[in-house]
């Protein structure tokens, strides 16, 4: 568990910048990335929601609908 | 849910679909290991899978080496299963 804790301490830190950022403006955080340091990573912090059903998920390859991104080949996705 | 109603193939589906669900959450449980909804989501799961494999092997041999050591069995049932490349629920 240590081990975990040290492994896990940078998410743990950006999960409580996080929440200062969202207490300090109100919005979501990626719309204020431009406030962050340059030169660093961000990745938004995942919350538990909704999960598919099981036969979706296998499908999917993930239970989290938020993190299924189908590659179509071309351009992004949302 | 009453598994002894599923077919082999339709287990062996439905400990996939579930395989993937504990999987995925024990990633996300990495990260948020304090998260109530979480645990309680790999808990439910987990004890699906767990049966859901027990009745399997009751039913249709070991799955994984963990409970090929069957003492009723007169014969080695690891070896009698159909191997991967054998397709869904082998081809014999």
């Amino acid at each position: 568990m240590e081990n975990y804790r040290m492994r896990q301490g940078a998410a743990y830190q950006n999960a409580s910048s996080r929440e200062t950022i969202y207490r300090s403006s109100g919005k979501r955080t990626s719309e204020n990335v431009d406030m962050m340091p340059l030169a660093m990573a961000y990745i938004p912090w995942q919350t538990f929601k909704s999960t598919y059903d099981l036969k979706q998920g296998l499908s999917a390859g993930t239970i989290f609908p938020e993190l299924h991104k189908p590659f179509y080949g071309k351009r992004g996705m949302m | 849910m009453n598994k002894t109603r599923l077919s082999k193939e339709q287990l062996l589906q439905l400990i996939n679909e579930v395989s993937l669900a504990v999987v995925d959450i024990s990633l996300y449980l990495d990260t948020h290991p304090e998260d109530h909804q979480a645990l309680c989501y790999f808990q439910e799961k987990s004890q699906i899978r767990k049966e859901a494999m027990e009745e399997y092997e009751k039913c249709y041999g070991p799955l994984t080496i963990d409970t090929a050591n069957d003492a009723d069995s007169k014969s080695w049932e690891w070896v009698m299963q159909p191997w991967p490349w054998e397709g869904k629920g082998g081809y014999r």
